[in-house]
């Protein structure tokens, strides 16, 4: 019980107390008697507080990371999918550019031989090493391809068209093992073959049929012309010779060419599908031949 | 002895701890739970009347200078002193501490914060600020009162 009369005289003496201590100081307002009480506790804990908040402010920014979460996540999300977006876009407009330069190229290169071209892009490549080296081209028979046109691009010769179906055509490149092509020295005008090694095999064989002409490395090939200009069109450059090989006593020479167009990184071809015009030639014929009287007329 | 200095510094540690870092935390609501008032209500818990309401006087006068305040000197001193009489006379009445005991001295004091401050003239305590506010303080202050009581209880001993 004392200690109860106790308990309640110090509540009702504190209780006192802070109404006078609130009394003084809301009463005092900024210039209050218990400035410097505020003064020096201010001092003490603001130099703990400040310390502690040294400590704490990675806390704090962690606390908020942690209720930003779900705003974050979903914005992370979005970004991430706008990141492949735009990703894709350039990746996109990169091989857009790049395919806009071989096109040109190509355009350029069809320019100068007056080639009639339709454009179409490799969609699918055979890769079986060693055998058939062919691709898949975009561009088909809607596109007024046929059978046996040439296939070229901006670097020169790619092959000939071998399958055409509505959308797509097959295109058999020159370096396939089963591809023989016509082919001229471009300075000597000497006519020659060349064949494919197939896939993976950088160089393409070269035979000079006239094992007497002269043949040095470094010498340039160019398309020689087919029949009605298929499946080859005349003129297109088709390689380099890199190296001749020695085969005395055989009827033609031997060669090994690299070929202009990089087969590897194949992508934009143009098939002619109109040669160059040829100037109107009329028929040159020696004259009439003096008219002779038949045996029958004689004997008439 | 030991145990009056180590509940200081605790008190001490809480407070800094208070506005330091508990208030600076982005919870939900903008507001955070009342070491201080909690422990009070331990200490007078633990301690019996006379113990509380002077514990609770000290401890809200300090809080009351400690920056950042811009309230009249005292006030916390006492909201605090009558929490800390009220916890130590239910203690007395019932005979021994428990949570749930606890829990409701915590209530009081914390609806007794907005009581003062409006018998002082308080203008920044509306209505309807205290409407919104007041339940979550509940919450907060609830949810920290185990924790601070058991481990008050272990730094001062329980004394029936």
């Amino acid at each position: 019980m004392r200690d109860t009369r106790r308990s309640r005289v110090a509540l009702g003496v504190l209780l006192g107390f802070s109404l006078l201590l609130l009394t003084v100081d809301h009463r005092g307002g900024p210039d209050s008697p218990l400035g410097p009480v505020r003064a020096a506790a201010a001092s003490f804990f603001g130099s703990m507080e400040y310390a502690v908040a040294a400590v704490v402010a990675p806390v704090g920014a962690a606390v908020d990371v942690a209720r930003e979460a779900p705003v974050a996540k979903r914005r992370i999300r979005d970004l991430e999918e706008e990141n492949v977006a735009l990703r894709r876009m350039l990746a996109a407009n990169r091989q857009a550019l790049v395919r806009y330069g071989s096109m040109e190229k190509l355009l350029r290169t069809a320019a100068l031989g007056e080639y009639k071209i339709v454009p179409g892009q490799v969609i699918a490549r055979r890769g079986q090493p060693g055998f058939e080296d062919t691709v898949e081209i975009d561009a088909g028979a809607r596109d007024g391809i046929k059978r046996d046109m040439t296939v070229m691009n901006g670097d020169g010769l790619v092959g000939r068209v071998v399958r055409v179906s509505p959308a797509t055509s097959t295109v058999v490149l020159i370096t396939d093992p089963g591809s023989a092509a016509g082919v001229r020295l471009e300075t000597s005008r000497e006519i020659g073959v060349v064949h494919g090694l197939g896939k993976g095999r950088a160089v393409m064989r070269f035979q000079l049929l006239d094992s007497n002409a002269h043949l040095a490395p470094g010498t340039r090939i160019v398309s020689f012309g087919s029949e009605s200009n298929r499946p080859y069109v005349p003129g297109l450059p088709v390689g380099v010779i890199e190296r001749v090989e020695q085969t005395p006593g055989e009827l033609t020479r031997t060669a090994y060419a690299r070929p202009y167009v990089r087969f590897s990184s194949i992508d934009v071809v143009g098939v002619v599908v109109q040669a160059p015009p040829r100037e109107a030639r009329t028929a040159v014929s020696p004259g009439r031949p003096p008219v002779r009287p038949t045996a029958e007329q004689r004997g008439r | 002895m030991a145990r009056g200095i180590s509940t200081g510094l605790l008190v001490l540690v809480s407070l800094v701890v208070q506005v330091s870092v508990l208030n600076r935390l982005p919870l939900p609501g903008g507001i955070a739970a009342d070491l201080l008032l909690v422990e009070v209500v331990a200490i007078g818990l633990c301690r019996g009347a006379f113990t509380g309401t002077v514990s609770g006087f000290v401890i809200g006068l300090v809080s009351d200078a400690a920056p950042p305040a811009d309230h009249p000197l005292g006030y916390y001193a006492l909201v605090f002193c009558v929490t800390g009489f009220l916890a130590g006379r239910s203690l007395e009445r019932s005979g021994e501490t428990s949570v749930a005991l606890a829990m409701f001295c915590v209530a009081v004091g914390t609806m007794l914060f907005p009581i003062v401050g409006l018998m002082l003239g308080d203008e920044r305590i509306a209505w309807g600020l205290v409407g919104r506010m007041l339940p979550l303080a509940l919450l907060y202050n609830l949810l920290v009162c185990p924790l601070l009581v058991w481990l008050l209880g272990r730094v001062l001993g329980r004394r029936p």
